[in-house]
């Protein structure tokens, strides 16, 4: 099965690589979508956990509220998930995870929303918005899943 | 050494930099500090912007001191030593908001480290005798990839492996059931042109056919040799022996069953063990609500879950889903009724017949159509 990892860099991206080790992905291929960061020499390897591909997108597209890169984000990510031939997205929040999502309902794969640890209390902007289109949304706090509704759910989280 | 990091936001954490670099002669340590895009320049200790090694300056230190971010739990996760955690607040414009003082209160409720609201509450006293290590359990952690390992396994499983593809209907079915020369198959429902009994019946040991209705029955006597004709109902006949077969097909009969839990049930009784069975039946398409057979003809319509959930709960584990046909079934379907009433001549139709058999040469995700093979547990 192909895995498409989205997140924005920092933390986000981070939590990813906390829980998906290479043994929770094992057999499986899987690439990540991110952002480049702001200063060259921080990432200089291209891959996620060692082994997988990198695909890093401009900060710029990301960060405005503005439709028009919203829909140029989606269709390039549409490009990449065709060319790749994911079967399941999984993403972890900040702005990239909306056009992320809906381009996974268009194209008709599977996609998995998991709320940012750092949360405890109040919900998330961009989780709000993937909720009702997601097709599995978890929470990393059991008293998270009042604040979103019935779909969200809690199987464990990083703490 | 005293690390002190603030990550890569792009907003400025100077409340944090000018305090440290403030107490710095009075603390014992060396103290080293990660800027980030902080434009403050710190002069009685070590600074740099970005590097790419964190881990070497965390393993060197005896203290660190980090943002209230994932960066706190990856430190924490993979050392364990003494920290203290400054969250960044939005009313000094180091963030959008102000998760980070939640999340920093959270984590010093559960662990016991420090978390420090108030800049001033940094003083050389604090850093030099400072020693409480966070310790967290991991078993949450466990707990959700032990989840993603399950449902990646789930959805892998989902995932039939694919199966023997052909060029049209007939061989597609035909490569289902595989005929040695073994083999005894019986077919449940027969049609006008027997054409899967016609192209079997000399592959294989016995080749059975049932149906009810008489008409149809002389109507395909015509074409068939070998094959044993019975002119009865399948859960009422005592004509067939249990566990006399080895193949069994079903294809187009379970919509039009009233009861076909019944039928399944029976269906396991006549094949032997490891028998196989392959089933045809409409899906639950939307194009299906325009199809006038589904009204008249038809009992029921399955969708993808509730045909593999019957045969998994009669008995039966299924080695290949595949969904066939498109828009080119109804169009077809029209044609033939068209001519049926007007002319009172049944002839199959199949224009658009390139389109409709590209969906048995790969596994499809939508379709008209359900094709299944399922072997007797």
């Amino acid at each position: 099965m192909n895995i498409a990892f989205i997140t924005s860099q920092g933390g986000h991206s981070g939590q990813i690589k906390l829980i998906f080790t290479n043994e929770v992905i094992r057999n499986n291929n899987a690439i990540m979508i991110t952002e480049r960061p702001g200063v060259k020499n921080i990432v200089k390897k291209n891959a996620f956990n060692g082994k997988y591909p990198v695909y890093l997108f401009e900060k710029d597209i990301l960060l405005k509220l503005n439709p028009i890169n919203y829909f140029i984000t989606l269709q390039r990510l549409m490009k990449i998930f065709r060319k790749e031939k994911i079967d399941l997205i999984i993403t972890n929040g900040a702005q990239i995870s909306i056009p992320a999502v809906i381009g996974a309902k268009l194209l008709g794969i599977k996609s998995l929303f998991i709320d940012t640890v750092i949360r405890v209390k109040t919900p998330n902007w961009s989780a709000r918005a993937c909720y009702p289109l997601a097709d599995i949304f978890l929470v990393q706090h059991p008293g998270m899943i009042k604040k979103y509704g019935k779909k969200a759910k809690y199987y464990g989280g990083i703490i | 050494m005293i690390f002190v990091a603030v990550g890569t936001h792009p907003d400025q954490f100077d409340r944090l930099l000018k305090k440290i670099d403030e107490i710095a002669p009075a603390v014992k340590d060396k103290i080293v500090i990660q800027r980030g895009f902080t434009k403050y320049y710190p002069k009685n200790c070590e600074s740099f912007e970005f590097t790419e090694n964190m881990d070497e300056y965390y393993k060197k230190a005896r203290l660190v001191i980090v943002q209230s971010a994932t960066s706190l739990l990856e430190f924490v996760i993979k050392y364990n030593k003494p920290v203290i955690t400054v969250p960044r607040q939005a009313r000094f414009k180091e963030h959008i908001n102000d998760h980070q003082v939640e999340f920093g209160e959270f984590f010093s409720q559960k662990t016991g480290i420090k978390c420090i609201i108030n800049v001033n509450d940094l003083t050389p006293d604090l850093l030099n005798k400072y020693k409480k290590k966070a310790v967290i359990k991991e078993d949450n952690l466990i707990l959700l990839q032990g989840y993603f390992r399950k449902l990646f396994d789930n959805l892998n499983n989902s995932h039939y492996p694919s199966g023997p593809f052909a060029h049209n209907r007939i061989d597609y079915i035909i490569n289902l059931i595989n005929p040695e020369k073994n083999d005894k198959v019986l077919n449940i429902g027969v049609s006008n042109i027997p054409e899967v009994e016609i192209k079997i019946e000399n592959k294989v040991k016995e080749c059975w056919t049932i149906d009810f209705d008489k008409k149809k029955m002389e109507k395909a006597k015509i074409h068939l040799k070998k094959t044993k004709l019975i002119i009865g109902d399948v859960t009422k006949t005592n004509e067939l022996k249990k566990g006399y077969f080895d193949k069994i097909i079903i294809i187009e009969v379970l919509e039009h069953l009233k009861d076909d839990v019944k039928m399944i049930k029976k269906i396991r009784q006549l094949l032997k063990p490891d028998g196989v069975l392959i089933v045809g039946v409409p899906n639950d398409a939307f194009l299906h609500y325009f199809n006038p057979v589904k009204y008249f003809e038809h009992e029921r319509h399955y969708s993808n879950d509730l045909i593999k959930d019957r045969l998994a709960e009669n008995g039966f584990s299924i080695i290949h889903f595949n969904l066939v046909e498109t828009w080119t079934l109804l169009s077809n379907l029209y044609l033939h009724l068209l001519i049926k009433y007007l002319l009172r001549i049944n002839f199959p139709f199949g224009i658009f017949k390139r389109k409709a058999n590209k969906t048995y040469n790969q596994l499809n995700k939508s379709g008209m159509d359900i094709l299944i093979k399922a072997v007797k547990n």
